[in-house]
């Protein structure tokens, strides 16, 4: 790949040596980090700097280099021991090209350079490459004076090279000659090369090569290389040794995505939390946002669903505000944008559909995940940012020859758990004896449960509605490809997936396809540009018609099957129906060719749907494509100075097709008439719905940085563009000819049976921003940042918004006096401030729109009862045109260490953010009559907390050992609201001094035990709901307050009664991981928890609610009140509940705390020497990795995390991963 | 070196270009539907305002998702009782956070949000309206739909707020109490005007609309309710004044055929919830106002006939006493219920359901001449008119009853010469409950008008109900609590008492 060179007339000279030189460049920076870490710059010296440049003078070499570096801008590399000694005296000859000064210069020298790449050269000592056995400087190491990294002048830099002084080597016993390499097998430059228990060493060349005189065959080299794990190697009968490093990602120097750039983590000076593919890959979902999940302190993922369409939740630094809280989501810098933000709910999330637009992204293509949570480090994407930042980027090319890897992987997952229901008996039981409990009730007893009765079905065997749901070991299976390489001119990354994730229901699934490339090439020295394409395909069947909730609440005697039904399924409906003699085709106001005569259930008064026939006769799938392309132009006139202009295009379209079949109605809870608006000949109807997202970004930016002695400077400014379009296309039909698969999806026929509707929204941003990031000998940091922000979604002067953010940093290893503390490897201080600006709300609230939805028909009577339906309008809205940005605002203090030569590192956080003038439709009274809430700048809202974050590694013998936690404190606490008005229902009530969205709700006093209880209570109480009716068996509740705010208990229990009982948003968050690799063999443990938080459990509430005569409910309710059981926890079974037992109250309210084994992995890397063999691999690694392998949790439910329909899963997987 | 020059220049340019794109007038965008500010500048856009009024009425007859609100009107009389447990029926357990009175307060004020609106953009028009008379007849439509709403509002709630100008501003959304008798009153006035401006009649295509004999059958009834419930003679000889306005309308010969899909908007009828279904199905899942094509407009007669839709819950039923009230062989009660079951039959016998399941095309009447005939009389016996006349006109009622059974003796004619004023009111308030009884709350507001009057007393009244709990307290009970949403998002409003 070398060949593509963009430079012909060089190419003879540098292809041959390019690999290595590049290698050597890579390396060379690296040894600059750790000297930055590992030495204490001393107070300068006197030196001779005096003088002007070119002077007349004998200077050393070191110095006069740093001149040509500034003079020409340009960067050199060499050892230090090159330049050791040497002077130049005379004046130097300034010519305009670098590469004929140094000609001149180092013709007397005995030095010789080669040009790198454009702008960089490296300066080599030919004679010492071929007199090994010259002197060499213990400790001594590569040097460049490079504009980035450099911190010290070139003459700082020579007096570092001797911190232990000079030592002649003794006489040599052995001489061992070998090499250092990385990973790929490259060769390392200036990697340590020590003899243990001495101090004697030496440091590798510029190919990786190195030799030693060592005593004896015994003598051990110590090999160790900043950025890789240290090696022990015993020398034995080898004369030549290689010695293959692996990169240790736990090290400090580890670089970090940040906005717009990327940073070395100890010059971070925001709140970021990242990780890297290696912790991405463990994680076996097709949703990146799972990987997050328990890694990163401040970031909670939950999973609420196991399906596969379900997009998790993360929430960042706790809720900030009551609607969509979810962060912004930037893949390779381009903001990710689609309609509705994520809503799930109501008519935009029925229009969305249950869809993950992340998904599109393959795990397996990212680089690295950061998570920006403050608004200093999340300010540069302004107001899009309040809920924090999310930067997804994916992986690229690196130099080097083409890298070929496969990935396979293939598994299992299984809901964890079902509910324990009654049999038909229990259930008849239970029935009689609720509906015989309530004498008012008690003659609407329906009489299938009456034994007395003909129609009576308690003799009919139990069926088991759930299992035959479930999708045993459903299949999670991943396979992807990716080549990647790039020479110094062109780096190219192409990747290629599919993937099949089956629910853990029945008739279920989502497949992918990802094609992913990007590519960057150097056109000149001053010209980069780049393409970063991706493109996926998800097909997904959306099929099952129900959850485990509803299967389970079936009464236990309606089959599921009948060979004499149609499609073998058992009706739940008897429907006749009467033909309709004044129909005609063509009117629709004639009515239906049939109307609805008789619709008897067949199963009681609740016969349930029967899903399974639902699901084979009706079919709902989605196809989703998705694109992501991003482009630029970099240009860089100055050394330092980059201009880059960037258009990013992202292109999501989802297609929704729904049939369903005639006979659906047979099966159906709620049947309607399949004659309605066709001739009556339909065999169903079938509807498609398109949704198109369009976003189109325009950024221009420019960046410089420059490094003037000990001061580093760093300067962005940008400013973009974003547009986005939506568009939503529907139509349907409701006359299909045939319901063939094939020819069933066709809309079209005669005219009045087919529907359509369609509609847009649009919005835009524009966004200027600067960010100044200074720092002095990376010591003292400051960065500061400032937004502007314009929006469509507001009211002309209310538009635009300013966002700044600061934040400081003092590494305070890096000063003199933390020197003799030598534990303390890195120690960091950092502190911000800033505030943040979220838009996401409906498009133009501060507009009046006209609605069109109301319709009134007109024209009825003399025989016709449907007369002319007729369009009305309303103004359904009450606009807000004061409406304005939402602002989060965030302070922060942090410290950053590590100790004990970066084994163990640490990071604790403080934070406190006050999330203002929260954006939320709001409910006003009822009397002032508007239809859709208004959105209003409604309420204050403060989340604080600790992160803390621990990591540990170690190497026993041969086991690498590392270990890692995290913890997240929350405590949130809304400040203010709207009029100091407490709003929300019970489920997620808002109120000032209270946790936001917390429930509110009765408080169980107990349960009467006997008719002396309920007399004892009356005396005292009144019960306001149920009129003190109770039975024993019945609940009561306390008694908190008043009418009037804090007043004292009244004696009426009514709705003043309503209190506190629990908050839901956690108060902890955690996870802890231990690794351990030995000998190719890996394995590592992730668990992962919530705490301090509680949900009210619907599930419970309806598994033990005994009120309906056609539900099943869970086993507990075996143990409830009667005369003979008298419990204290479950209250009687009494028909619709007089008594209201089943009140919004802490009855139902549980911990969802739970404590999960979410990943176990256990990996073994085939021995090189071994996969050469197999068809020249590289290396070749297989895993066995289990998810949600153990759950700890008092929740009664069926899983704490679960939203709603289908559980997160237990899931194990075998995979493979080979590279080439 | 030139190439690279030439490059550099490119690629300046391309970035030039991106920074041109950049212009702030791209955030000004207008929104993609049609904005208040861009409407109203038909005739028929006035039209369609007027039409999404009427519109709202559907939200107190649907289905409303399983959750139909028709015990709020149905239960708390006399004709109708249940033995599921609901608190219109109990009264005891009435409290404010009970869902059904929310959701009519709710669609009361929209309703009158929307009238207020309309109103207030006919009287900003200046220029649109050209077709004579159609500015007068939207206006008026929309007074008497508002009027509607208070007389309802001031029978269920007494002082909920007053509001006749469409709120705008947030400052504005706290509104307090009504003053006592304010809402009634606000009714008296609105169908006054209506009346004035309405048309006598609309052409076939518009049949279903308000006309002003409907606004003066309301606003007789609205002065006879005042008059009842202040004891104001003067009311009363208001409101015959009114009804003898109304014109084109008379009892037809069947009276089952009152409560038939196939004959609504039929002679006897003043005004009607038109019932219907929209193109793309009646979803009895989503409102109205969900979409053009989709949701309800539907109305839901279930509760009555005992339809799969309840689940198993209890039906609504007649009480023993209004069984006890007919003749048995009057030929109402086949038509009102079933004598043997206590199943209401009125709506339910001569029924269509929509494409839904539960959905009816059968229209309720909300009111019908049969109930204007009533009250002419009972004004004219509370106003010292003649008691022959008000005779007169009960015999209306009951001849047409009697007469849809050939040579047919029963209901008899009463005597015209009885001259006790205590005897022909009663005679009036037992017609009024077998004609009109199940219908839209009519006897639960004669009931507690009645009672205010002191013709009546309700603390030992008989309300027959199936309930073994049933427990009235009064005068806590003469009203419903004002909801809870209200109370709890609107800190100047008082509720009411006992509650």
């Amino acid at each position: 790949m070398q060949n593509v060179s963009l430079f012909p007339k060089k190419r003879a000279k540098n292809v041959r040596r390019l690999s290595s030189i590049l290698t050597f460049l890579i390396g060379i920076v690296s040894v600059l980090h750790a000297q930055t870490l590992a030495y204490v710059p001393r107070p300068a010296q006197a030196v001779e700097t005096a003088e002007a440049p070119g002077a007349a003078k004998t200077r050393p070499l070191t110095q006069v280099f740093g001149d040509l570096k500034n003079r020409y801008g340009v960067t050199f590399m060499y050892e230090d021991r090159v330049m050791l000694g040497k002077t130049v005296s005379g004046a130097i000859q300034y010519e305009t090209k670098v590469e004929k000064t140094l000609d001149n210069l180092l013709k007397s020298t005995g030095l010789k350079y080669k040009k790198v790449k454009s702008g960089t050269y490296v300066i080599i000592d030919e004679q010492s490459k071929k007199s090994p056995k010259a002197l060499f400087l213990e400790g001594a190491t590569p040097k460049t004076i490079e504009q980035r990294a450099s911190t010290e002048t070139p003459s700082a830099s020579v007096n570092m090279l001797t911190p232990q002084g000079i030592s002649i080597i003794a006489p040599a016993d052995i001489p061992v000659r070998g090499k250092v390499t990385d990973e790929n097998g490259n060769g390392l430059p200036g990697a340590n090369v020590t003899l243990k228990g001495t101090q004697k060493g030496t440091s590798t060349a510029a190919d990786g090569s190195f030799t030693i005189d060592v005593p004896s065959q015994n003598a051990t080299l110590v090999i160790s290389y900043i950025g890789y794990l240290r090696q022990d190697v015993r020398v034995g009968n080898q004369s030549m040794i290689t010695v293959k490093l692996t990169a240790d990602d736990k090290s400090l120097n580890e670089v970090v995505v940040i906005g717009y750039g990327s940073r070395d983590k100890k010059d971070i000076t925001g709140s970021v939390s990242s990780m890297k593919a290696e912790e991405i890959a463990k994680s076996n979902y097709v949703a990146p946002e799972m990987a997050m999940q328990g890694r990163m302190t401040g970031v909670q993922v939950t999973q609420g669903s196991g399906a596969p369409n379900a997009r998790p939740q993360v929430r960042i630094r706790g809720v900030g505000t009551f609607g969509n809280t979810e962060p912004l989501y930037v893949v390779d810098g381009v903001p990710v944008n689609e309609y509705g933000n994520g809503t799930e709910d109501g008519v935009v999330g029925d229009i969305r559909g249950n869809v993950n637009i992340l998904s599109m992204i393959n795990p397996g293509d990212i680089e690295s995940i950061s998570v920006l949570k403050d608004a200093a480090a999340s300010a540069v994407y302004g107001v899009r940012a309040a809920h924090g930042v999310v930067l997804i980027t994916t992986k690229k090319g690196k130099l080097g020859k083409p890298k070929v890897e496969f990935n396979a992987a293939r598994g299992v997952q299984n809901i964890r758990k079902t509910y324990d229901m009654l049999n038909v008996q229990q259930n008849v039981g239970l029935t009689r004896e609720a509906f015989a409990n309530n004498i008012d009730e008690a003659k609407n007893l329906p009489v299938e449960f009456d034994p007395a009765s003909p129609n009576f079905l308690g003799n009919r065997p139990t069926v088991d509605w759930v299992t035959p749901a479930l999708n045993k070991n459903a299949i999670v299976e991943d396979y992807s490809a990716r080549i990647s390489g790039g020479t110094e001119a062109t780096k190219y990354y192409v990747s290629g997936g599919y993937s099949r994730t089956e629910s853990p229901m029945v008739q279920n699934f989502l497949e992918r396809y990802t094609l992913a490339a990007n590519i960057e090439t150097r056109v000149s020295k001053y010209l980069t540009v780049g393409l970063n394409y991706r493109n996926s395909l998800t097909k997904s069947l959306d099929n099952t018609r129900t959850d485990i909730g509803y299967l389970s609440g079936t009464t236990p005697w309606q089959p599921i099957f009948d060979p004499n039904g149609v499609g073998g399924f058992a009706p739940s409906y008897d429907v006749t129906f009467k033909r309709n003699d004044k129909f005609v085709p063509t009117d629709l106001t004639s009515g239906s060719a049939f109307d609805l005569d008789k619709t008897t259930p067949l199963w009681g008064p609740e016969t349930n749907a029967n899903p399974f026939a639902s699901q084979a006769l009706n079919r709902t799938d989605y196809s989703i494509i998705s694109n992501m392309a991003n482009g630029f132009v970099q240009i860089e006139p100055l050394n330092g100075l980059k201009i880059k202009g960037s258009i990013g295009l992202n292109w999501f379209y989802n297609r929704r097709n729904d049939w369903s079949d005639f006979d659906n109605y047979r099966f159906s809870q709620t049947p309607g008439n399949p004659y309605a608006n066709n001739d009556g000949t339909s065999k169903g109807s079938y509807g498609e719905r398109h949704t198109r997202n369009l976003n189109l970004m325009k950024e221009l930016s420019v960046n410089y940085n420059k490094i003037f002695n000990d001061h580093s400077l760093d300067v962005l400014l940008v400013a973009n563009q974003q547009e986005n379009s939506y568009q939503f296309l529907s139509g349907s039909t409701n006359q299909v000819v045939s319901n063939d698969p094939l020819f069933r999806t066709n809309i079209g026929g005669p005219i009045q049976y087919t529907n359509s509707g369609a509609f847009r929204d649009r919005e835009a941003l524009i966004g200027y921003m600067a960010r100044g990031s200074y720092n002095y000998k990376h010591k003292y940091y400051l960065d500061a940042t400032i937004r502007r922000d314009g929006s469509s979604k507001f009211a002309p002067g209310f538009k635009w918004g300013i966002f700044p953010g600061v934040s400081a940093a003092w590494r305070i290893s890096a000063e003199e006096f933390m020197k003799p503390l030598t534990f303390i490897s890195d120690l960091k201080i950092r502190a911000g401030f800033g505030q943040l600006g979220n838009d996401k709300t409906a498009s133009f609230a501060f507009l009046s729109t006209v609605s069109t939805s109301p319709d009134y028909a007109l024209g009825s009577g003399a025989g016709n009862g449907v007369g002319t339906v007729r369009f009305g309008a309303s103004l359904p809205d009450f606009p807000n045109r004061n409406l304005s940005w939402e602002t989060a605002q965030t302070t922060n203090i942090g410290l950053d260490g590590s100790l004990l030569n970066n084994r163990f590192t640490f990071t604790i956080e403080y934070f406190d953010k006050l999330t203002k003038g929260i954006l939320q439709s709001t409910a006003l009274p009822a009397s002032v009559g508007n239809q859709n809430q208004p959105i209003l700048n409604i309420a204050s809202v403060r989340n604080s907390g600790i992160e803390l974050q621990l990591g540990y590694n170690q190497r026993f013998g041969q086991v690498d050992f590392n270990a890692s936690a995290n913890l997240t404190t929350i405590k949130n606490n809304v400040v203010s609201v709207f009029k100091d008005q407490a709003f929300g229902g019970d489920g997620g009530r808002i109120e000032v001094g209270y946790p936001l969205n917390y429930l509110r709700g009765y408080q169980v006093g107990g349960i009467f035990q006997n008719q002396g209880e309920i007399d004892a209570w009356k005396a005292r109480f009144k019960d306001g709901n149920n009129n003190s009716n109770f039975a024993p068996g019945d609940m009561y509740f306390q008694d908190v307050k008043g009418s009037a705010v804090d007043s004292a208990p009244d004696g009426t229990i009514n709705a003043d009664d309503r209190a506190f009982i629990g908050k839901t948003i956690p108060g902890y968050f955690y996870g802890f991981n231990f690794g351990a690799n030995w000998k190719g063999f890996d394995a590592s443990v992730f668990f992962q928890g919530v705490g301090d938080v509680v949900r009210y459990n619907w599930e419970r509430a309806g598994g033990e609610g005994m009120g309906g005569p056609g539900n099943n409910y869970w086993t507990s309710t075996l143990n409830r009140w009667t005369p003979q059981n008298p419990s204290t926890t479950m209250p009687r079974a009494v028909r619709a509940d007089p008594a209201q037992n089943g009140r919004f109250s802490n009855r139902f309210v549980e911990s969802s705390a739970f404590l999960r084994l979410k990943n176990l992995q256990i990996g073994y890397t085939l021995p090189k020497v071994f996969v050469n063999k197999l068809g020249g691999m590289e290396s070749c690694r297989i895993y066995f990795s289990g998810t949600n392998l153990l759950t700890f949790t008092k929740w009664t439910g069926l899983d704490p995390e679960s939203f709603g329909t289908i559980p997160p899963t237990r899931a194990i997987q075998m995979g493979i991963n080979v590279g080439f | 070196m030139k190439n690279v020059s030439k490059k550099v220049v490119a690629a300046l340019f391309s970035l030039m270009l991106i920074s041109y794109a950049c212009n702030e007038k791209n955030i000004d965008l207008d929104p993609l539907n049609v904005t208040e500010a861009a409407y109203f500048k038909e005739e028929v856009d006035f039209d369609r305002s007027v039409l999404a009024i009427y519109a709202k009425l559907t939200d107190f007859y649907w289905f409303n998702a399983n959750n139909p609100i028709h015990g709020f009107w149905q239960l708390p009389g006399d004709d109708i009782t249940t033995i599921r447990t609901e608190a219109f029926e109990i009264f005891a357990t009435m409290q404010p956070a009970e869902g059904k009175l929310g959701s009519y307060y709710r669609t009361a004020y929209q309703l009158i949000n929307r009238a207020n609106t309309t109103l207030q953009k006919i009287e900003e028009d200046k220029t649109v309206y050209k077709t004579p008379n159609l500015k007068n007849s939207h206006k008026g439509e929309a007074l008497f739909l508002r009027g509607m709403m208070y007389f309802d509002l001031a029978n269920f709630f007494g002082t909920s707020p007053l509001i006749i100008k469409r709120i705008q501003s947030t400052e504005e959304i706290t509104q307090p109490n009504a003053a006592e008798g304010a809402l009634m009153d606000q009714a008296i006035k609105d169908f006054q005007d209506a009346a004035g401006l309405l048309p006598a009649t609309w052409d076939a295509a518009n049949k279903g609309r308000a006309t002003t004999s409907a606004a003066n059958g309301f606003l007789g009834k609205a002065l006879i309710f005042r008059g009842s419930i202040k004891k104001q003679e003067a009311d009363y000889t208001a409101a015959l004044a009114a009804f003898a306005k109304i014109s084109g309308v008379s009892l037809i010969a069947n009276f089952g055929n009152n409560f038939d899909a196939k004959d609504e908007n039929n002679a006897e009828s003043l005004f009607e919830f038109q019932a219907s279904q929209p193109g793309g199905g009646d979803n009895v899942w989503l409102s109205n106002d969900f979409d053009n094509n989709i949701g309800s407009i539907s109305a839901y007669w279930g509760l009555y006939e005992n339809h799969w839709s309840l689940f198993g819950g209890a039906p609504y039923i007649a009480t023993k006493k209004l069984l006890a009230a007919f003749e048995p062989t009057d030929p109402r009660l086949p038509l009102t219920m079933d004598a043997k079951t206590r199943a209401i039959t009125k709506y339910v016998l001569k029924d269509q359901k929509s494409q839904s399941g539960p959905g009816s095309l059968n229209n309720p009447r909300l009111m019908r001449f049969a109930d204007v005939l009533l009250l002419r009389a009972e004004a004219l016996v509370m106003s010292g008119g003649s008691t022959a006349d008000a005779i007169g006109l009960i015999n209306q009622v009951r001849t047409r009853a009697r007469s849809m059974v050939t040579g047919g003796t029963i209901p008899a004619n009463y005597a015209t010469t009885q001259a006790d004023r205590a005897i022909v009111m009663n005679w009036i308030a037992n017609e009024r409950f077998v004609e009109l009884a199940g219908e839209e709350g009519a006897r639960w507001l004669d009931l507690r008008r009645w009672h205010l009057n002191g013709r009546i007393n309700l603390a030992t009244w008989d309300f027959s109900s199936d309930r073994s709990d049933f427990a009235i307290s009064l005068p806590k009970n003469l009203y419903y609590p004002i909801p809870l949403n209200e109370i709890d998002l609107n800190p100047t409003i008082k509720q009411n008492a006992g509650y």
